[in-house]
């Protein structure tokens, strides 16, 4: 697992690939952060004129997470498009697959590399809360659940991307369906904010687990959702690297 | 059969069936340690597909395989790691420097840390790599890619290696060198390849198997294959300028069973013959005194063996009318396939 966790680093980052996609994600939640932060000071103004504070963890620290965990919708499936439909264009799938290590290693394998690249992203998005933290006292708690939920939807997010890379030789096919996926995600948590959705429906949304945990409300439910749902992307995509065995 | 001491391979009966499709049909066969084994055969024969059985790529539809003592079902891992595969169109990670892709592949096939270098080095060493092993895959010539592809085969120092069409796409002289390495390797490992070119197996292999349509036509020495399908001698006579009845005189020598005129003869009024006899005759004695007696110019005679590729026509033709549609497809997709990268 190591070995291939190893190689697939290496590829990320000896290729433009991860650079660009970190460099680009900094600059759109920095953008974000800045307004925010600019947006959150003038309301305080108005808000201190009345008698009432603002918190800035409910006002702003929480939608910026919020609108990190979206962001990887769109981030991730560029990520995740080439991890298996690269390899199977290549060939070098075949050969992998007659060496001596586990159809789970290997996803597993790829899983991590993918992480890490994501774990070093949102650990430079940190320099936001950190200058934020200079202008007003954070919870560093609620930070710390809202970045644990964000590892965990991008645990998803890329399971789900890694699935849909296994399933054909085109990487086109892999980023359209996991997009599809991110946009299915983003519009059942949307419709849950309306109010449309009946009861417990929105609930099929990741983003609507990742907002509990934004708000520092660490629920076994929802670590236990993500958990499941990467779980079952994980055990998809094995099926499909199974699948050669009958269909050659 | 042997005694399974020195038996590295034993694959019984297999078959592999997609859907209803059967491409490898109730194959067996045994291979010794330290043999080099040739699987010959057309397009589509099966090679590939039992190969893949072989590496556990897929597992049969029907039949068995043990490699080095572990069956491919029960102990797949043990397998894989006893196995060194090279596969067609030599799939690499282009974006690696050669000694990087070396490494990953030690380091999968679980070479532990400590000898992780050094049989990396013995590796880009015995595939005479050392000079490239610091340039990316991509910028690498033909040749280099295959060896690179031999390379990560043999990092983990298996008892067995199978390479699947080793040699196709290279030129000549890559072509020499890839057979060479091969031959030098079969020192030290059984080996396995796949090939429809033939001198290939007669220059490589101790032994042949002749698959067609995913079975087995013909096993054997390339030695004993040739004699096995010797049907009669054949003797080729170039005549200057020979009279009409010349066919018939020919005819007329004892033993002769047929003369054929050939068209291949491309000096000016000269006309070669193709003389068949019984292979427990030999006629070219006859035959050259006939000439001289009937006062003609003999201006060539030699004895002709039938050769392996003759022998491999024969058996794959015999074998069924219907072939070459699907397999000249399946080709141009490989073709198409390699100039895609």
């Amino acid at each position: 697992m190591y070995a291939v966790f190893l190689r697939e680093v290496k590829s990320y980052f000896g290729s433009l690939t991860a650079w660009v996609l970190i460099a680009v994600y900094l600059l759109v939640t920095g953008i974000f952060s800045s307004y925010g932060i600019e947006g959150f000071a003038r309301w305080s103004m108005t808000a201190m004129q009345g008698s009432e504070s603002l918190n800035i963890n409910e006002v702003l620290v929480q939608n910026l997470l919020s609108t990190y965990g979206f962001l990887l919708l769109i981030f991730i499936p560029m990520l995740t498009m080439r991890l298996f439909a690269g390899e199977r264009r290549a060939g070098t799938l075949d050969l992998l697959l007659t060496y001596p290590i586990t159809e789970m290693q290997i996803i597993l394998g790829k899983l991590f590399a993918a992480l890490a690249v994501v774990a070093l992203l949102l650990v430079l998005t940190l320099s936001s809360f950190i200058i934020m933290h200079r202008l007003t006292p954070l919870d560093w708690a609620a930070v710390a659940s809202g970045y644990t939920g964000l590892l965990l939807l991008a645990v998803c997010l890329i399971s789900m991307g890694m699935w849909a890379s296994s399933l054909s030789s085109s990487q086109i096919v892999a980023v359209s369906l996991s997009f599809f996926g991110g946009f299915m995600i983003w519009i059942f948590s949307a419709l849950d904010q309306t109010g449309i959705l009946k009861e417990r429906f929105g609930d099929l949304s990741a983003l609507s687990h990742l907002n509990n945990l934004t708000k520092g409300l660490v629920d076994t439910q929802d670590v236990v959702y993500f958990l499941a749902f990467a779980a079952l992307f994980l055990f998809l995509t094995a099926r499909v690297l199974e699948s050669r065995k009958w269909r050659g | 059969m042997s005694t399974s001491s020195s038996c590295m391979i034993r694959a019984e009966q297999l078959t592999k069936r997609f859907g209803q499709r059967t491409v490898v049909d109730s194959v067996s066969f045994t291979v010794e340690k330290g043999e080099v084994l040739g699987f010959l055969g057309p397009n589509a024969a099966g090679k590939t597909t039992t190969m893949k059985m072989l590496t556990c790529y897929f597992p049969p539809s029907e039949g068995n395989i043990t490699v080095n003592g572990y069956n491919i079902l029960e102990n797949s891992l043990e397998v894989r790691r006893s196995i060194g595969f090279l596969p067609e169109n030599v799939p690499l990670y282009t974006d690696m420097t050669v000694r990087e892709y070396l490494e990953f592949a030690a380091r999968a096939k679980g070479v532990g840390r400590s000898e992780l270098k050094s049989k990396v080095e013995r590796a880009l060493e015995r595939c005479n790599l050392g000079n490239v092993r610091n340039q990316l895959i991509a910028t690498i010539s033909r040749g280099y890619k295959q060896r690179v592809g031999i390379g990560q085969a043999i990092v983990n120092e298996p008892p067995v290696l199978i390479f699947d069409e080793p040699t196709v796409g290279l030129d000549p002289a890559q072509i020499k060198d890839i057979r060479e390495l091969i031959k030098d390797l079969g020192k030290t490992s059984t080996v396995i390849l796949s090939t429809h070119i033939l001198p290939e197996v007669s220059l490589t292999c101790n032994r042949i198997i002749i698959l067609n349509h995913g079975k087995v036509v013909a096993t054997d020495t390339p030695d004993n294959l040739e004699r096995k399908m010797q049907k009669g001698n054949h003797y080729r006579v170039v005549l200057l300028n020979p009279p009409g009845n010349a066919v018939k005189t020919l005819r007329s020598i004892a033993g002769v069973t047929a003369v054929t005129v050939l068209d291949d003869e491309q000096r000016e009024g000269h006309i070669a013959y193709r003389i068949d006899t019984p292979s427990d005759v030999d006629a070219s004695g006859l035959i050259a005194s006939t000439v001289v007696e009937n006062g003609w110019t003999l201006a060539g005679l030699q004895t002709e063996k039938m050769s392996l590729e003759d022998i491999f026509i024969d058996l794959v033709k015999s074998d069924d009318p219907v072939s070459d549609s699907g397999d000249g497809a399946s080709g141009a997709n490989a073709d198409a396939a390699g100039e895609d990268k």
